[in-house]
């Protein structure tokens, strides 16, 4: 059942995507197509008749049965579809698409790579301040002092380039203290 | 349509048609998907699930204060022969992290010469400028701080001092290789160098 719905999962998204543009002109004779053409377009001659949903029309007071086959054919002339886009048009399109469709790859495989680079970084920088911590524990004569010194501003530099470079770290350390 | 909605809606309508076609094919038709590039090492994902279990259980014994326990939990890992797949790299990681773990543990216990092993062990493992190369430092210089002071307590002033100053140069090698592995992980050439 679920091998099934994915398969047909693509054709009905397909449909809902082209089928939304081109309502039954039963319903919607007019506007339909007017919804999706140009702004301030020129209404099709039908607008004016008193089909339900064309601008301005009132809704029939009784129901309306649904016209016959021969009354639904001679609405059907009055509906046009849209033009095919021109061969540039559609050239420019799939240019378009496929721009959209890199510029998605890129940032997101930059967004992935980075979040592990700052997890690792954020993980170093951790035990770096342990480290350093014990350095200036462990110290004792001059020269381990300035060791520890050393290791203090290391630690300082290291945190403020994790600052700038991924912000926060989400399982700590705080990249605000000095 | 906005741009990302466009896209999004194609990489959905590309994943579903790539889905639907490995799915719709008949059973004895292996799929060429999977064929081309097998995604997981079946033994690594179960050494990956069996050291992930084992930690799990190291954590439950360590905060039932039963060190022991723990570490006998840990060296499941490491008494699992690998054969190729302990050459992965995931797998050396796991490997020299759980050896980190097993020196810490050992020398809470005052084990501090196999905790060394430990150690020695691990950084064969562990990638050079890695996060688990500088742990191992950083783990080596707790032992040794450790022993330092059991050594104080048991007035072994010499073996105090030695171990001090051991357990100094740990923690300073591992400020290092952690310092490169920051630089390394955000792409500082610069720092790298320094």
């Amino acid at each position: 059942m679920i091998r099934r719905w994915w398969v047909v999962a693509p054709a009905w998204v397909a449909l809902v995507g082209c089928g939304g543009a081109s309502k039954s002109p039963a319903s919607t004779p007019s506007g339909g197509y007017q919804q999706y053409g140009e702004p301030g377009a020129e209404a099709p001659e039908s607008q004016g008749d008193e089909s339900p949903g064309a601008g301005g029309a009132r809704p029939p007071a009784t129901y309306q049965q649904p016209p016959r086959r021969d009354q639904f054919e001679s609405v059907r002339p009055q509906t046009r579809y849209a033009e095919p886009p021109s061969s540039d048009a559609r050239k420019g399109a799939d240019d378009e698409l496929m721009r959209v469709l890199e510029d998605f790859t890129v940032a997101e495989s930059l967004a992935l790579s980075g979040q592990a680079g700052c997890e690792h970084a954020c993980q170093a920088l951790r035990s770096m301040i342990r480290s350093a911590e014990r350095v200036c524990v462990l110290a004792q004569n001059d020269q381990e002092q300035r060791v520890c010194t050393e290791a203090r501003r290391r630690v300082r530099d290291a945190r403020d380039f994790v600052r700038s470079s991924c912000g926060r770290c989400v399982d700590g350390p705080d990249l605000d203290e000095d | 349509m906005t741009r990302a909605r466009l896209g999004a809606s194609l990489l959905m309508l590309a994943a579903l048609a790539g889905w639907a076609g490995c799915t719709e094919r008949a059973p004895e038709q292996p799929c060429a998907c999977a064929e081309a590039a097998p995604p997981v090492d079946a033994p690594l994902m179960a050494f990956l699930s069996k050291a992930r279990a084992a930690h799990h259980q190291a954590d439950q014994r360590e905060e039932a204060q039963d060190i022991a326990g723990a570490i006998t939990a840990l060296e499941q890992i490491t008494a699992t022969s690998l054969g190729a797949t302990g050459s992965l790299p995931e797998a050396r990681e796991v490997l020299s992290d759980t050896r980190a773990r097993l020196a810490d543990l050992r020398s809470q216990i005052g084990k501090y010469d196999e905790a060394e092993l430990d150690l020695v062990e691990g950084l064969k493992l562990a990638p050079k400028d890695s996060y688990f190369e500088g742990h191992l430092h950083e783990m080596r210089g707790v032992s040794e701080e450790r022993r330092a002071k059991t050594s104080a307590e048991s007035g072994d002033k010499a073996g105090s001092e030695a171990a001090r100053r051991r357990a100094f140069e740990s923690f300073e090698k591992a400020i290092d290789v952690q310092d490169r592995v920051i630089r390394k992980e955000l792409g500082d050439a610069e720092g790298e160098k320094r």
